[in-house]
Parts: C-alpha cells; sequence; structure tokens
C-alpha cells in the first residue's frame, strides 16, 4: 500500500472536514479574522464568518473572499430604536434637505445646501457623543438576540468551533456555549491548530463577496 | 534577624516549571540564598498560567530546584487570558463590556498590570506567612512588575526591606533605547515610589543601572549590578570537547530563543556566501530552541524570520530541555551569539557560550552590552557589520580557529569563562542582603 498517498488522503479528508464559525460584531477585529483566514483557507479550512455590519461599518474593511460571509446587518438597522434614531435624527432629514437644495433655486436652494453639511457634521458628532454611548453597551445583548433566532444559517452540527472575535460578540458565544455542550467556543483564532495540513488551494485572495448573504 | 537562618520571601512570577528566559536568574537566586543558610519561600505563578494558558514548560527544571527553598503558587485571576467562553461568568459572559470596565478599574486602582491579582494574592500569603515566622527580606523579580508593586506593599503593611530585581527594564524599550510609556502612564509613577522605599534596586548590566540612576537620582546609591550567569550544575563545560570532529563538517550553532529583534537574516545570508565560498566545505547552521516564547507566536515568528521554508545547510533542531543542553553545546564547533543587540541587554546565553570554551562568532549590532563581556574571550569573532560577507569572513574566521582547536587558548576561554558562573555573579548580592539583614536586626 502506498503509505504517501493514503496519509495525504488522510489530511485531505481532515481538512474537509475542518470548518469554523468566526463571529466578528465589530469591524476593529476584521484584519485579525483576515490575516487568519489568509493563513487557514489554503489549507481547506473552511470558515464562516457571521458579521453585524449594522452602524458604523460604512467604512469597514472587507471580509476576505475565500471565507463564506453571512450578515444580520439589515436586521440589526431594524431593531425599533436603532432604526427610529437613524430616521429620524439622519435618514429623513438627509433626504429633506437633499431635496431642498436640489429643487430650490438661488439663495434658497444655497442655503438648503449649507444646511445639509451642517447636519452631516451634526449627525456624526451626535453618533460619537449621544448614539454609541447609549447603544454600545446594549449592542452585545440586542445582537445575540438577533443571531440566537438565526442559529440554524451557521451550520454549527457540522463546525469544529466557534471563534467570538470581540467583546460585542460574547454574549452570543456565551449563549452558543450553553446551549451546545459539545461546541467548542473561543476567543482565540489559533493558526497552530491547523499547521498540519497541507497547502492545497490559492494563497492569493478573491475579490471579497459584498454584499454578504442577509440572514 | 530570625534566629540563625535569615527569612527570605522571594518574589518570582516565572519559576520552574516554567521555561521563560528569566527562570534562570531567579532558580539560581533561590538556591543559591539556600545554599548560603537562607530559608527561601518562593511564591510563583500558578500551574494554570504556565500549563494552559502560556503553554511554555520545561518540568526538568523543577528537578533543579533546592529541596530546602519552599514553592508556593498564589492564586490569581485570569481574566484577561480567559478564551474559553465556557468559563466565563454569567456576568462577563452577558454584560462583557461592563465586566471589561470593572476589571480596568480595578487595574487602574492598584496596579496598571494584569498580575495585580496575583501579586495582591502574593501580599495575603507573605503577610500569613510573616505572621507565622516572620521574614527578614523580600526580594521581587521583574518582570511582570506587579511583584515589586507586591513587595512594596508588604513593606508597607510588614516593615519588611525589599529589593528589586531587574531581569529586563520596566519603563525602558531596551531594544528602541525610547520609553515604553507614555508621559504620566501610571507606571512612571509607581517605579518613582518603589525606588523611593525600596532597599536596593539590582539589574543586570552597568548600562541599565546608569540609565535608571539617572532617572531616579534619590535611589542611585542603592543601585547595583548582579551579572547573569552559567549554571555549572545544569551544564558540566568540562565535559564538552572542544575540538570538532575531523570527520565531520563544521557545525555553526545557535542555541537560544529566537525573537523578531534578532537580526536572523544577516545569520541565514552569512551562511550562505560562506557555503559559497567553500572555506568550510559542508558547514551547517543548526538552530536549537525555541521559536519566541510563547507557544501561540510560533508560527507567525517561524515566517517572519524566513524559517518557513527550506535553505540548505540550515536545520532548525527544535527546543533542547536545559538539562540537556550540554548535549546541544558537543555537537556544535562554532556558536553563533546572535542577539536583537542594545546597549541594556548583555542575555544570559552570554555566559554558558563562553563556558564551553568553544569559539563565538556575533551576529548583532554594534554596541551590545554582551560586548563587554566578550572583549576579553579570547575566541571571540566579531564582523565589520551586520552585512552577510562580514558576517560569512568571521564565520570563516571562527571556522578556522575551531579547527585549529589549540588546547591551550581553549583552557584560557574556559578559565574566563569561570569567573562568570551564577554563584560567582550572586555572592557579593547575597553578602551585602545578609548585612542589610544584620543592620535591621541591630
Amino acid at each position: 500500500m502506498d503509505t504517501k498517498r493514503s496519509a495525504a488522503g488522510t489530511a485531505e479528508r481532515e481538512a474537509a472536514a475542518r470548518r469554523e464559525v468566526a463571529v466578528v460584531f465589530k469591524k476593529g477585529a476584521l484584519p485579525r479574522l483576515n490575516e487568519y483566514v489568509a493563513e487557514v483557507a489554503p489549507r481547506g479550512v473552511e470558515v464562516t464568518v457571521l458579521v453585524a455590519n449594522g452602524p458604523g461599518w460604512r467604512k469597514a474593511e472587507k471580509v476576505d473572499g475565500r471565507a463564506q460571509v453571512l450578515s444580520i446587518g439589515r436586521r440589526e438597522n431594524r431593531q425599533p430604536g436603532v432604526w427610529l434614531y437613524l430616521m429620524a435624527v439622519e435618514r429623513a432629514p438627509r433626504a429633506v434637505l437633499k431635496r431642498l437644495e436640489q429643487r430650490l433655486p438661488g439663495k434658497a436652494g444655497r442655503a438648503a445646501g449649507r444646511a445639509r453639511r451642517i447636519h452631516r457634521k451634526a449627525t456624526g458628532k451626535l453618533r460619537t457623543w449621544v448614539f454609541w454611548p447609549v447603544y454600545r453597551p446594549l449592542r452585545p445583548q440586542a445582537l445575540r438576540r438577533i443571531a440566537g433566532r438565526r442559529v440554524e444559517a451557521l451550520g454549527l452540527a457540522r463546525a469544529d468551533r466557534v471563534v467570538i472575535l470581540d467583546e460585542g460578540a460574547v454574549p452570543f458565544g456565551w449563549m452558543l456555549a450553553n446551549r451546545f455542550p459539545g461546541l467548542e467556543v473561543t476567543r482565540t483564532l489559533d493558526k497552530k491548530r491547523h499547521e498540519d495540513l497541507p497547502v492545497t488551494g490559492p494563497t492569493e485572495a478573491p475579490e471579497a463577496r459584498d454584499p454578504y448573504i442577509r440572514i | 534577624m530570625s534566629a540563625e537562618r535569615p527569612r527570605l520571601l522571594y518574589l518570582a512570577y516565572y519559576f520552574p516549571p516554567s521555561r521563560a528566559s528569566g527562570v534562570f536568574r531567579a532558580r539560581a537566586t533561590a538556591n543559591h540564598f539556600a545554599e548560603q543558610g537562607w530559608d527561601v519561600t518562593v511564591l510563583r505563578a500558578p500551574d494554570r498560567f504556565f500549563y494552559d494558558i502560556i503553554r511554555s514548560v520545561d518540568e526538568a527544571l523543577v528537578e533543579t530546584i533546592d529541596p530546602r527553598v519552599t514553592v508556593l503558587q498564589p492564586e490569581m485571576d485570569f481574566f484577561a487570558w480567559e478564551n474559553d467562553l465556557r468559563d466565563y461568568s454569567f456576568w462577563r459572559g452577558n454584560f462583557p463590556v461592563l465586566a471589561q470596565k470593572r476589571y480596568q478599574r480595578r487595574l487602574d486602582r492598584t496596579f496598571p498590570e494584569h498580575y495585580v491579582t496575583w501579586a495582591e494574592n502574593a501580599v495575603k500569603t507573605g503577610r500569613r506567612l510573616h505572621r507565622e515566622q516572620p521574614f527578614d527580606l523580600v526580594v521581587a523579580t521583574g518582570n511582570p512588575f506587579a511583584s515589586f508593586w507586591a513587595a512594596w506593599e508588604l513593606e508597607r503593611r510588614t516593615k519588611v526591606p525589599f529589593v528589586i530585581d531587574y531581569r529586563d527594564s520596566w519603563t525602558l524599550d531596551q531594544f528602541g533605547n525610547t520609553d515604553k510609556f507614555p508621559p504620566g502612564h501610571a507606571a512612571w509613577r509607581w517605579e518613582a515610589e518603589i525606588h523611593r522605599t525600596a532597599s536596593a534596586a539590582v539589574h543586570v548590566n552597568d548600562a541599565l543601572r546608569a540609565w535608571h540612576a539617572a532617572k531616579y537620582p534619590f535611589a542611585a546609591d542603592r543601585m547595583q549590578v548582579v551579572l547573569n550567569g552559567w549554571d555549572p550544575d545544569i551544564m558540566d563545560a568540562e565535559a564538552i570537547a572542544s575540538a570538532p570532529d575531523e570527520a565531520r563538517p563544521l557545525s555553526f550553532a545557535f542555541i537560544g530563543t529566537l525573537t523578531h529583534v534578532q537580526p536572523i537574516e544577516s545569520l541565514l545570508e552569512g551562511h550562505r556566501l560562506l557555503a559559497e565560498s567553500g572555506a568550510h566545505p559542508g558547514a551547517g547552521l543548526d538552530l536549537y530552541g525555541h521559536i519566541g516564547f510563547f507557544s501561540s507566536q510560533e508560527m507567525k515568528l517561524r515566517a517572519e524570520l524566513g524559517l518557513d521554508r527550506e535553505r540548505p545547510g540550515v536545520a532548525y533542531r527544535g527546543p533542547v530541555p536545559k538539562s540537556e543542553i550540554g548535549t546541544a553545546y558537543a555537537a556544535s564547533d562554532v556558536l553563533v551569539f546572535l542577539n536583537g543587540g542594545s546597549k541594556y541587554v548583555t542575555t544570559g546565553k552570554v555566559f554558558e557560550y563562553m563556558a564551553t570554551g568553544k569559539p563565538i562568532v556575533s551576529v548583532h549590532e554594534k554596541g551590545c552590552a554582551a560586548e563587554e563581556l566578550l572583549r576579553d574571550y579570547p575566541l571571540w569573532f566579531e564582523p565589520a557589520s551586520l552585512d552577510p560577507a562580514d558576517v560569512a569572513a568571521a564565520m570563516a574566521d571562527a571556522g578556522d580557529a575551531a579547527r585549529k582547536a589549540d588546547p591551550d587558548t581553549a583552557a584560557r576561554a574556559r578559565a574566563y569563562a569561570r569567573s562568570f558562573t551564577r554563584e560567582a555573579a550572586l555572592a557579593p548580592f547575597e553578602q551585602w542582603a545578609r548585612e542589610l539583614v544584620a543592620r535591621k536586626a541591630r
């Protein structure tokens, strides 16, 4: 029997069996995640990423294209409190002022343009000093509820472990750890776990998939 | 002084079974004081930290601790290191932001290091032991510097004098020669405060002592240097043959921990040029030791150091337990002293290298603290620069010296190294500590 081929076959089967779910609710964790995906994806490890790309993710780094990305961003934006804030403070006034700027002639149009710019600056400040200080401590629990209703989409039965990349995702991870006693739920991205697998896939990252799959 | 055996409480977070580079100084200090008749109690990190958190252990080292030394493990909070969400409490699992804030407030209130919970428990343990039988002296070694805080706190509560032993600097970046903390950071305040009350601050070389003396002039007269050294009980230097086997190609070897601050590319390129020149046909470069201080860094560092790809003649031989370090030295013909190169960094390895009596090639920036020690070593080869061609030339010269194998030169080299044993380094400090304790008792 060709033992080399047999060993390679075992490694491939193992690689096919390896699947991890990463949970990222804060965009700051994305560079770390992408570095990890770039390391393990060529070794055949399948990575599914759950992101909450709601408010504040406009300028976020894209997730590496080799990972499957599921998003609850829209669900987050549709929460009554968040939706009301965004609509009443940001979107509606912005839309009205934009339209006025385009439609009103002369001085009135210019005044509307000025008002739109002032509004844009003010909403930025309000987000930083009012919206986030209130929403930040509540967000992990809000996202736990949203993600908790969509656990099936993550295919946890086929996952070896779940990696929680940021503090915002901890309540969701803690809930998973308690709901699925056999599932490993950790904060560590451990590349060494897959060091034994040979690099079989392309090392160049394909274009990032965006928009992500909404669940 | 308590009866005829003075009592020492030694706060050494990294202590065997840890394999961190600093444990050898801590191990030697505890053993030396016990040997000199002190009743030594060591407080170290809990096993869980070494086995589960940093996974950096060499159990053979535990056997080298003097049986008269009592070793205790105060507990600690693993908040900063807990990664398995099943270990999280209900509070942390549901309110991670608030839990983090509360934890941070606790650090801000006491001492700005994650190890402070260990230090708090070390203080409790120290006070309990002191009530049972008083200590005469507390020695704290850092890092972590929370052990300095524990010694300071113990002095405040029990009036037992304390000494701080800097294995590394706290507020100075030794490699970058810059401040580690921004102005106003709590570390500055704590370092000054601790210097005010410490009976002495001990440093591993004079450059570090001078830097601290300039920073804290009010404590300058209480600062002293205790060099690192090599451990004859771990490495039998006399048993290591210095003449290479004529039948095989030379082995150039680095023995130690590989880190990102070392100019490894100069070494690897230098070795390649040496092989191309044909000066020492087939000469190999063997790298012994761990890659990085923590197992979690290994893979990243391996790629950063360029060790993830095959290089002709270069072999990464992996870590060697300290008890078998003599085997690695015996298998090497020329030792490569690869170092981050800073006037503040001596490294303990240089003493071991000298003890072998083998040729040593330096691969580090000029001005490294170890140069002071190597200058009088008769088999030291220093390249003109870190340019690979210069490194290759120095390696070739060192290879020639190894092949020549002059027994007189090797004997002179060993004789020089004998003045750098741990005992030789620690003896004056132990004597000073004994006098301090006697003075306080009067």
